[in-house]
């Protein structure tokens, strides 16, 4: 086996990483249940926050707070973080709106899964 | 380098008219009309004060609070970028006044505000996604511009645009997801957000990390390529701007999709540079899907009978045509494809503008049932035509200097054979437009019936963007020495 | 006079344009009563009247030189407009034409309604005409020709009923298709030689290499598809009967000239690009040129053979004119054909195809006119069912003989000179080209022939022998119609006796200042004896074998075969083609569309995978 343990643990995070977005992706595409599709796009937005923090870590690094006693010191890029919680605002964004669509389309048709609403729609179309 | 203050003069102008939209207690009125066309007048100067600022002087980099590049947000602000924002204001004041009255029969009156809200906080993405030189800055103002822009389909309340604009959001929001992956991955390798300094260093980090740049590059590329509706990944278009208000489709087909189109110029020219984008064959890439929209898109609008589907679909073509210019990988081609930017920013305008009028008058969508037409309303016929003779590209036309530069530009970058698609794709363009117009004035008709009469700002804003893109295209020369005297600077920086 | 000579010298097309302008703008305000029907009317023929008689003023003017004027910075390029003998001669001949189909329309259009927009775009048809004649670099030519192409499309439509526009519709696709066509002939020449002008583009010509073939074949193709060539005539027998027939008569005379004025021109600047160039360059100029004359040489043969079998087999008077145009409109093609696989040597061919053109669209535009007045009186189209007009009609039969006459190339008529110039062009080709042309020259009288047979029947059927009962009453009716085809016939008359006329004045000193060789031109040109006894001999041939081939074909009732269903390509084949390609069509369409709706995964993840293996490539 080329590949190497160490190589798998080392890197684990975004290994992790990357499942979860093929598991979100997988959910948004092929649920019916429109619910389960955005919860997929959370898995997707999830797992890219976990991505891009793990870029940040410096291994052997401490939180980066200056503390003026220890002097210099390894810190871990807060940068990432911060660009984080600007994506995990618009995560929350995306789904707010995206539920209370979903709160709208079951009030017009009278069911959130797609296959039925492809249905009634394609009834329509043929009027 | 002087610094002007301009581009966030305007960001701040939009933003702060959007905040303070809710807060009116009166109903939708005069009175509000005349604020927001104010606020978008004082912007209009604002934006061309800054295209003359920018065209006499020089490109300049605006920092924000005089921190330095690599640590604050910069706006670069080139002469396409001043050049696009003047564009995108320009159409917006012209469609918000079409959409004043257009709009009382298509949304709800108490949500009347909440529209003009969406609109202008899109107008601000849209500006601050033209001017931003820092990646993760761009990826704020896309999600920014994805929320707004399927709110403005949202807000009609129909079964049809309830269950189109859950597909454009979902599909956006995957999109995004994407996109910020990819600049997760380019972040990894050269460690910094801004645009200018990614690229100085790209070139090393090349050597080193080839597969991180490459997998970036394909992500981002497929995030962006399903905002901006590549052709495998455009299903979500023809549904969203069909059922649509006829505003918001012209807004959104005519300056959303840009933007991103414009985004991925941007990466793939000013983050990774020209030279990479040649040598690991992306621009092939693009141009085989660009191909493919171009045949595909006037192919799928030949058999729609719903006349705002058919432009959709247009759309989607004309989408391809820019797409062919940029992934050409030539100045020529950045340049020609930057002019149909603006062009077809026009023509599809002035196309949906006419066609919501049909709609408005008669009440019909169906383009069978459109004969006659022409005689009862010439206003909106002659503006449907000039947009239809733009499309074919007849001469006199934006349309038509737009196809010729794509065609010196494809023979240029040394594929001839593209030429027959690009002509192929006009004939095909012809055949689903020019029964329409053949139908409005050459035949007899047989109904009588109109719902009710078309006002006049209506009237005259149809006619000013059908003007604007006659003007454009007897006077290429104005537009086309400006974009390329920012081409050289957009492949320099 | 001085102002006037400065004015002419400074802006002539743009008096020549505005003036037109100022007309289509009159028009619309110009309106219902019958007054001002009227005076619409009046205003119409004044004003093509006017701009004629100022295009034959300059012509001493242009003798000299070609009169070029530049308007700058309209289309990021300017606007040249460029007027020399050749372009001048098409102009005055397009005003001629356009003059008397105005006249004629008062025969045609006066009671049919939608007046307005017929005269409106009569005038726009004109003057884009002009322009496209006028045109100096080669995009402002595309605009008018693609002007011309819309205007001419609303006139061939105006009876507005389902078929017609379904006729329409061919013609319009066929227009566009032709204009894309020389666009991309435009462009692949522009990005090659970086500029738009006619001149300079004969001069890269030269250095061009094979992309030259390639521009050279779309210019033929779209010019050709406008001019009739086969086998893009499609358009012509499918829309000409459903037209009113002043616009045929229009259409037939000078719109179809400018597709082999563009041929023309084309191959004329090559030429002229050889000035001054060392002997290589010439060389291999001279030799692309002959590879696309050989082409299209053989391209006007077929033209003149398709036409002229498939006119002999129509019984509809209107149709079979329109075959018959393409069938001429194949001479034309030829004798281009000739001028350019010669070279230098190419005048005659020159001087027969720019003859033949002039000579086509007057005595086919009075063809049209008198089937038009046969028409309007019999309301019958089917010539079978007609005859013994000339008891009734002996005005229209005179001028119909005339016309008749001067198609099949009868000496003393006009058609004579420009045949029998054709026929020693295409006799110099093979004399001094390819000796396989031998046949082109059978094929050249055999077609000929057929067309002296055709033309006999046409007449003998209408106009000889008995009157059925229905028609016995007609009485001719004298109006501006009559004027129109009089004026017509006169013309025919006058340049059938007078051939070294035309000419002497016009053809000569074009071929002249183009480049043609001098010595060929002095000798065999200048003061050329028609009536010898050489040529007179071969049209005694030439009408002895139609008689013979019209007598077989009534006999054995040869005119009635036509082409077994399965091969008649008009409405057997490409009808068909229409009707299930659009079903099957909407079919696929939405069968792909669902397919691509519901497959998002498959998309979406197929396309990142293939990026994403595309670029690992690179590693």
């Amino acid at each position: 086996m080329n590949l190497n343990i160490d190589l798998i643990v080392n890197n684990i995070n975004y290994i992790g990483a990357m499942i979860l977005f093929v598991i979100g992706l997988y959910t948004v595409l092929t649920h019916p249940n429109l619910i389960k599709k955005v919860i997929g796009l959370n898995i997707m937005e999830t797992a890219i926050f976990l991505f891009f923090v793990s870029i940040g870590y410096v291994q052997g690094a401490v939180a980066p707070i200056v503390n003026p006693e220890t002097g210099e010191q390894m810190f871990v890029n807060p940068l990432p973080s911060a660009m984080i919680l600007t994506g995990i605002v618009v995560a929350i964004s995306i789904t707010a709106f995206a539920l209370s669509l979903i709160v709208k389309i079951h009030a017009a048709y009278g069911t959130i899964e797609l296959d039925e609403i492809m249905k009634i729609r394609s009834v329509e179309l043929d009027d | 380098m002087i610094s002007y203050h301009f581009p966030v003069f305007i960001l701040m102008l939009l933003l702060g008219f959007a905040v303070v939209i809710p807060l009116h207690r009166k109903p939708f009125g005069k009175s509000f009309v005349v604020k927001m066309f104010s606020v978008l007048g004082l912007a209009f100067i604002l934006a061309f004060a800054e295209l003359l600022v920018v065209i006499y002087g020089e490109a300049y980099s605006y920092t924000f609070g005089s921190y330095q590049g690599g640590i604050g947000i910069e706006f670069l602000v080139d002469e396409f970028s001043a050049l696009m924002t003047l564009v995108v204001i320009t159409l917006s004041i012209l469609i918000l006044a079409y959409s004043v009255k257009d709009l009382e029969h298509e949304i709800a009156s108490s949500k009347m505000y909440s529209y003009y809200t969406l609109v202008f906080l899109m107008l601000f993405s849209i500006i601050g996604m033209i001017f931003t030189n820092d990646i993760f800055n761009l990826y704020v103002f896309v999600e920014a511009l994805s929320i707004t822009s399927v709110a403005i389909i949202a807000i009609k309340n129909k079964k049809d645009t309830l269950m189109a604009s859950m597909k454009y959001l979902l599909m956006g929001a995957i999109g995004s997801v994407t996109v910020l992956m990819g600049f997760a991955l380019i972040y990894m390798v050269t460690g910094h957000l801004n645009m200018s300094l990614i690229f100085a260093e790209i070139n090393e980090v090349w050597e080193q990390y080839p597969i991180n740049i490459l997998l970036a590059m394909g992500f981002i590329l497929t995030g962006f390529g399903i905002k901006a509706a590549i052709f495998p990944l455009h299903n979500w278009l023809p549904d969203a701007h069909s059922s649509a208000p006829t505003p918001s489709s012209a807004l959104l087909s005519g300056l959303v999709v840009k933007a991103y189109v414009f985004s991925i110029a941007k990466m793939m020219y000013r983050v990774i540079g020209q030279e990479i984008t040649i040598n690991i064959g992306i621009s092939d890439y693009i141009l085989v899907f660009a191909v493919l929209s171009m045949v595909m898109g006037s192919l799928f609008a030949l058999s729609q009978t719903d006349i705002k589907r058919r432009l959709a679909y247009s759309s989607v073509a004309q989408i391809g045509y820019i797409f062919l210019g940029l992934g050409l990988g030539t100045e020529l081609g950045l340049s020609a494809a930057l002019f149909h930017v603006i062009s077809h920013a026009f023509m599809k305008s002035a196309l949906f503008l006419s066609a919501g009028s049909i709609i408005y008058y008669t009440g019909n969508r169906n383009v069978r049932k459109m004969d006659g037409i022409g005689y009862k309303m010439p206003i909106t016929m002659a503006v449907f035509t000039i947009g239809v003779l733009g499309m074919i590209g007849i001469p006199g036309t934006s349309g038509f200097m737009s196809k010729w530069y794509l065609g010196l530009a494809v023979l240029d970058g040394g594929h001839p054979e593209l030429l027959i698609v690009i002509l192929l794709s006009s004939f095909l363009n012809a055949l689903y437009y020019l029964p329409v117009v053949v139908s409005a004035f050459l035949r007899e008709t047989p109904l009588e019936m109109h719902r009710s009469s078309l006002p006049q700002s209506m009237k005259i804003s149809m006619a000013v963007v059908g003007l604007g893109s006659v003007v454009i295209g007897f006077y290429p020369s104005m537009i086309m020495n400006i974009i390329e005297a920012a081409v050289s600077t957009f492949i320099g920086i | 006079m001085n102002i006037t000579r400065t004015m002419i010298e400074v802006a002539l097309p743009i008096i020549l344009l505005t003036i037109g302008l100022l007309e289509i703008l009159l028009i619309p305000f110009l309106g219902e009563r019958q007054k001002k029907r009227r005076f619409r009317r009046v205003t119409v023929r004044i004003v093509i009247l006017l701009t004629t008689l100022i295009m034959i003023v300059i012509y001493p003017e242009v003798l000299n030189q070609p009169m070029e004027w530049h308007i700058a910075n309209i289309f990021g390029n300017g606007i040249i407009f460029r007027i020399d003998l050749l372009s001048l001669l098409f102009m005055i001949f397009a005003g001629f034409i356009f003059f008397v189909v105005s006249l004629h329309t008062a025969v045609d259009i006066k009671g049919c309604g939608r007046e307005r927009s017929f005269y409106l775009f009569f005038m726009l048809t004109y003057i884009s005409t002009i322009g496209t004649l006028m045109a100096g670099d080669l995009l402002s030519f595309f605009m008018f020709f693609e002007i011309m192409t819309f205007s001419s499309f609303v006139l061939m439509v105006h009876q507005r009923g389902q078929k017609v526009i379904e006729a329409g519709a061919t013609y319009i696709y066929f227009g566009i298709l032709g204009g894309l066509s020389i666009l991309a002939g435009i462009l692949v020449l522009s990005a090659f030689t970086q500029n738009y002008e006619w001149v300079t583009l004969g001069e890269k010509f030269g250095e061009l290499g094979n992309i030259k073939y390639v521009s050279a074949a779309l210019f033929i193709i779209g010019f050709g598809i406008k001019a009739g060539m086969a086998p893009l005539h499609h358009w012509v027998p499918v829309i000409y009967p459903k037209a009113h027939l002043s616009v045929n008569a229009l259409s037939s005379g000078i719109l179809m000239k400018v597709g082999g004025y563009g041929i023309l021109r084309l191959i004329v600047s090559v030429l002229a690009s050889t000035e001054g160039q060392n002997d290589v360059v010439v060389n291999a100029i001279t030799v692309s040129l002959e590879d696309i004359g050989a082409i299209v040489i053989w391209l006007g043969i077929i033209t003149m053979v398709v036409g002229v079998i498939s006119a002999l087999e129509q019984e509809k008077m209107v149709r079979m004119l329109a075959y018959h145009s393409v069938s001429q409109m194949g001479y034309v093609i030829m004798g281009i054909g000739v001028a350019a696989y010669l070279g230098f040597d190419g005048a005659m061919g020159f001087a027969g195809a720019f003859y033949h053109m002039i000579n086509h669209g007057i005595f086919k535009g009075l063809l049209f006119l008198m089937a038009g007045a046969v028409f309007f009186k019999t309301k019958e189209k089917n010539m079978y069912k007609l005859g013994g007009l000339y008891k009734q009609m002996p005005y229209v039969a005179t001028v119909g003989l005339i016309a008749s006459l001067a198609i099949t190339g009868m000496p003393l008529f006009n058609g004579y000179a420009s045949k029998t110039i054709l026929h020693h062009a295409i006799e110099e080709a093979h004399i001094y080209g390819h000796p396989g042309l031998v046949w082109a020259e059978y094929i050249f009288t055999f077609v000929s022939a057929c067309t002296a047979a055709s033309f006999i029947k046409l007449y003998s059927r209408v106009f000889l022998g008995s009157t059925p009962k229905k028609y016995q009453h007609l009485k001719e009716e004298y109006n501006l119609g009559t004027i129109a085809m009089g004026i017509m016939a006169t013309v025919i008359l006058i340049i059938g006796l007078f051939p070294n006329a035309l000419l002497n004045h016009f053809i000569i000193p074009a071929a002249r200042t183009l480049h043609f060789d001098e010595y060929f031109i002095d000798n065999y040109l200048v003061g050329m004896e028609l009536f010898n006894s050489y040529d007179l001999t071969n049209m005694i041939i030439v009408y002895a074998l139609g008689m013979l081939i019209y007598t077989v074909g009534m006999k054995f009732n040869l005119f009635h075969i036509h082409l077994p269903k399965q091969l008649d390509l008009e409405s057997d084949y490409y009808t068909p083609i229409y009707q299930k390609t659009g079903r099957s069509f909407n079919r696929y369409v939405h069968a792909i569309e669902n397919f691509i709706s519901k497959s998002d995964v498959f998309i979406y993840g197929s396309m990142l995978l293939v990026l994403i293996l595309m670029l690992l490539n690179f590693l």
